[in-house]
């Protein structure tokens, strides 16, 4: 009894693959990553022990809220750090946290003995590339736009725009859940 | 009656299964969208740029992933294979993947070509709709192969559906074959035919003897040649004038091996394990495997010279197996192995009956000699007239219990009970030697079917 044709690039032979710790590898390094370059920032003292720590813990336990604490740090201690905007370790961290975030979700869903075809992952790479682009793009654009005091009516639009976020943001955690 | 607490949890498992049969936002998809907004949101409020651009990522990426449309009921389907293999038997699996709308990857647990087991979790791209893998199966026995528990995944994981417990697939893997040289057993006048030359006379090709001719034999077993010298003879005195000689030949006979196991224990070398559940089918390299092995090797060689061939557990008479021969025998009499060993535990007294062993028919007990009631069994077979072979599968030297102060000294006491119940069946005449390849098995059988020699185990 021989099966039924199917398209080549629709069936996949399993064996070779990446091993299903490679994900968390790349989180390690991505929360290190994160971790170090706020040394340029001025982060010092328990505050990095206790961010090195989670980037150090996040790939043992990817499915706990460690991811979320070590970006909100990281992200905390940035916004609080001295300097311009764009600077360096800020442009640093912005792939390095996404990264820890869309690894930190594979890695919950992926066991470590697991084996990956490389083809796999090719979506959520091309869509962290596509995202780091807009987002570079949002960094150029504000660059480039002239800075100082912003008028009422754009810091009311703002002040709307960002409550309605809130609401979206929480009608859809709370309905998914 | 389950009380409320029991009650409670199977509610909780009946929802979180239900949960699990349907798409579902993951954690990652809570934290982006709580962290980007907070981010953005903050940073628009402090007029910060910086959290904007770091929250922005998280935030898009949640975004994008929660207008991907999702839907369907993915399904996993692996196409059919024979229940019952071969041992060393390997063969193509092929699964159908109907991944849903939306999904990007699959996570599926399916053998792996380089591992035995239901394998390892193997995450593929969600455009895959057929995955092939190879399959072998290398450890006999009854073994669950395959359980395709998947998961699917949307964008970024941040979307889910499962894990899906996939249902399990049993394979029966037959006792592999490793047939010995054929050896010449005791024969057994019951058929017409067979392999083996018996002490009667018949019409085999072997020469037995050469005597006078007597009413009722043919003409054509006239020995014409001694015909005319014994005519020379009667010129030179004699008084055999006359006389004609006939060639008498053998007979022709099969004969009925009769296979005894003791499945009542399975032991390996190391003697902290004895009172250990089984990590498998069997232990690997235990007594259990072996006597299987012995089983099976015997059975093959002489089923295949045409002899008959039965079984008995010692252990459970219900599974033993009348004496038959062929191949469609040797078929039977695995499966028959697969089910004793499946069943295999302990039963204080060991049956082996005269009604289980046909007159004449050679016995081989496969048992590792742990207990008297197996010896004494042994005995009664030889008693009755049948040629006995003890096979011992204790394998050995026995490692103490690490773990125990007496370790060493119950392996000693337990070595020296053996060879205690070993030299008294060798004493009552019953060969015994070690299944290591069969050849001494053999040899042995072969010096018993010698005429007028009973066989010598080794001491």
């Amino acid at each position: 009894m021989t099966a039924p044709e199917t398209a080549p690039d629709r069936t996949v032979e399993l064996g070779a693959g990446w091993p299903g710790w490679v994900p968390r590898v790349v989180l390690l390094l991505a929360g290190f990553g994160a971790a170090t370059a706020l040394l340029g920032n001025g982060v010092t003292g328990i505050a990095l022990v206790f961010i090195f720590l989670f980037a150090l813990v996040m790939p043992l336990v990817p499915a706990t809220p460690s991811a979320a604490i070590l970006i909100g740090a990281v992200a905390i201690a940035v916004t609080a750090g001295p300097g311009p905007a764009l600077r360096p370790e800020v442009l640093i961290e912005i792939p390095l946290l996404h990264l820890v975030h869309v690894t930190a979700a594979l890695s919950a869903l992926v066991p470590l003995n697991a084996v990956i075809q490389p083809a796999a992952l090719w979506p959520p790479v091309r869509r962290f590339l596509v995202v780091q682009a807009v987002t570079f793009a949002v960094a150029g654009v504000s660059a480039a736009l002239p800075t100082g005091r912003n008028t009422t009516v754009v810091e009311l639009a703002g002040l709307i725009a960002s409550t309605g976020l809130v609401i979206l943001a929480i009608r859809v955690v709370v309905r998914r859940r | 009656m389950t009380s409320p607490r029991q009650r409670l949890k199977s509610w909780q498992d009946q929802r979180s299964a239900s949960a699990r049969q349907t798409w579902r936002a993951t954690d990652a998809l809570r934290r982006g969208l709580v962290l980007g907004v907070a981010m953005v949101v903050g940073g628009a409020l402090l007029h910060r740029l910086a959290p904007v651009l770091l929250g922005a990522p998280l935030l898009v990426s949640s975004v994008l992933a929660l207008l991907r449309p999702l839907g369907g009921r993915p399904t996993i389907r692996a196409r059919p294979l024979p229940r019952t293999v071969e041992s060393g038997q390997r063969a193509r699996l092929l699964v159908d993947v109907e991944p849903g709308d939306g999904a990007e990857l699959v996570a599926i647990r399916l053998p792996s070509p380089d591992r035995s087991g239901i394998g390892p979790v193997h995450v593929v791209p969600a455009t895959a709709r057929v995955l092939v893998t190879r399959m072998h199966w290398d450890a006999w026995g009854e073994h669950a192969d395959l359980r395709p528990d998947h998961l699917v995944a949307g964008p970024d994981g941040l979307w889910a559906y499962g894990p899906v417990v996939g249902d399990e697939a049993r394979r029966a893997v037959l006792p592999v074959v490793r047939p010995l040289p054929p050896g010449l057993l005791p024969p057994r006048a019951a058929g017409l035919v067979g392999a083996h030359r018996s002490r009667r006379p018949g019409d085999g090709i072997e020469l037995r003897n050469i005597r006078a001719y007597q009413p009722g034999d043919r003409l054509r077993g006239v020995d014409w040649r001694a015909t005319l010298r014994s005519g020379s003879r009667a010129e030179s005195g004699a008084d055999v004038l006359n006389t004609l000689f006939v060639r008498e030949r053998h007979a022709e006979a099969d004969a009925d091996v009769i296979i005894a196991m003791d499945t009542r224990v399975d032991v390996d070398v190391d003697l902290a394990g004895w009172a250990q559940g089984l990590p498998g089918f069997v232990r690997p390299g235990g007594s259990l495997a072996t006597s299987v092995d012995a089983a099976t090797a015997l059975a093959a060689s002489y089923l295949r010279q045409g002899d008959r061939v039965g079984f008995v557990d010692l252990g459970r008479p219900q599974f033993g197996l009348r004496p038959g021969a062929g191949r469609r025998q040797l078929l039977r009499l695995r499966h028959r192995l697969l089910v004793c060993a499946r069943n295999a535990g302990w039963a204080p007294r060991p049956v082996l009956r005269a009604e289980q062993v046909p007159p004449g028919a050679v016995v081989v007990v496969l048992s590792p000699f742990l207990d008297d009631a197996v010896v004494q069994q042994t005995m009664l077979a030889a008693r009755r007239g049948s040629l006995v072979l003890a096979v011992d599968v204790l394998p050995g030297p026995l490692l103490p219990d690490p773990d125990s102060r007496w370790g060493s000294v119950v392996a000693k006491v337990i070595s020296g009970e053996h060879d205690i119940r070993l030299a008294a069946l060798r004493g009552r005449g019953v060969p015994v030697v070690s299944w290591v390849d069969g050849a001494e098995v053999v040899a042995l059988l072969r010096r018993a079917a010698a005429p007028g020699r009973r066989p010598v185990g080794r001491r």
